[in-house]
């Protein structure tokens, strides 16, 4: 069977390159190359999992309500570091993901798609809610909201990310065995 | 995989305390496009200390000017001094959702019970299909 590496394929989360091989970030209009110096593992744990009411400070959420897409300091990366993650939601919510001054992702002609209780029964590695963030200069962090579509008032809207971390050295040029990943919607 | 993928929850209304009228039990989902999920009962769990017995019926309200109660679900007896439980074995499944409300034969799709005594307590399992 011919295994085609995708950058979105359906398995466990797994780095996407080794330590020292090379990567190439769309990131700011364009692709920057780095070289990967280091990886760790970002296991599901308390701290990556936030509350956006709490985090909002609105005390409950209305039917059809939304929050706006929060900056949170869980998914943000140092200079020179990529976050790569996966997320998910705990609460009958819809999390939706901006990033890059508030471009929105996952976002084909017909809208913006996002993340509900529902799709990890359709897929359960949440291949299909992978983003990147890249740190450095300028606004390249990601922005998550929700919209309750719960049909009740909510007191919860849980969201959690899990993923790996990686130390980036920048390259003048991209290599040429560069992996290409987007850090950025367009 | 479920060609129809669901998940289970409390009803929205929490646990409702009956008024011997139309009494709010489960508001559908909506999804951010409008699209509103259905549901099924899945488990009822009735206690009744009014001192005598209730008869409870569950269903939705359609799109009278004032909504009137339609029933889903045959009389359920919920026995006095008694917790009364029914869930899926028993529980056929009707599935309660949107019906376009333009005509009088709408449907609203929200879970209501209608008892004939007030103060009995009412909680509720609900299985929604959707997104």
């Amino acid at each position: 069977m011919l295994f085609v590496d995708n950058l979105y394929s359906q398995g466990p989360i797994a780095p996407i390159c080794q330590i020292m091989e090379h990567l190439a970030i769309w990131t700011e209009n364009r692709w920057v190359g780095f070289q990967t110096e280091f990886i760790e593992p970002v296991p599901r744990s308390s701290n990556f999992t936030v509350d956006l009411i709490a985090t909002t400070g609105v005390g409950f959420l209305a039917p059809n309500a939304t929050i706006a897409g929060q900056l949170l300091a869980i998914i943000q990366s140092n200079a020179n570091e990529l976050v790569h993650f996966r997320w998910y939601v705990l609460d009958d919510i819809e999390g939706q993901i901006w990033q890059l001054s508030n471009m929105s992702r996952f976002t084909p002609r017909g809208g913006q798609a996002g993340v509900t209780l529902f799709t990890p029964v359709y897929d359960p590695w949440l291949a299909t809610t992978t983003f990147w963030v890249v740190g450095g200069q300028g606004d390249k962090d990601a922005r998550i909201g929700c919209t309750n579509i719960s049909g009740a008032n909510i007191g919860q809207a849980r969201i959690g990310f899990f993923g790996y971390r990686y130390i980036l050295k920048p390259e003048p040029m991209i290599h040429a065995n560069a992996r290409y990943l987007p850090a950025q919607g367009r | 995989m479920d060609i129809r993928p669901s998940i289970r929850k409390g009803n929205s209304a929490g646990l409702v305390t009956t008024t011997a009228g139309n009494d709010l039990i489960h508001t559908l989902s909506v999804n951010r496009s409008g699209v509103i999920r259905s549901a099924i009962i899945r488990k009822i769990l009735v206690f009744n200390n009014t001192g005598g017995n209730v008869t409870i019926q569950f269903g939705t309200r359609d799109a009278s000017a004032v909504p009137l109660f339609v029933q889903y679900l045959p009389d359920l007896l919920a026995l006095n001094g008694l917790e009364n439980t029914w869930s899926e074995d028993v529980i056929p499944a009707v599935e309660f959702g949107f019906v376009d409300r333009l005509t009088i034969n709408g449907r609203e799709g929200n879970i209501y019970a209608l008892a004939s005594a007030a103060n009995v307590l009412i909680s509720v399992e609900v299985e929604e299909f959707g997104i």
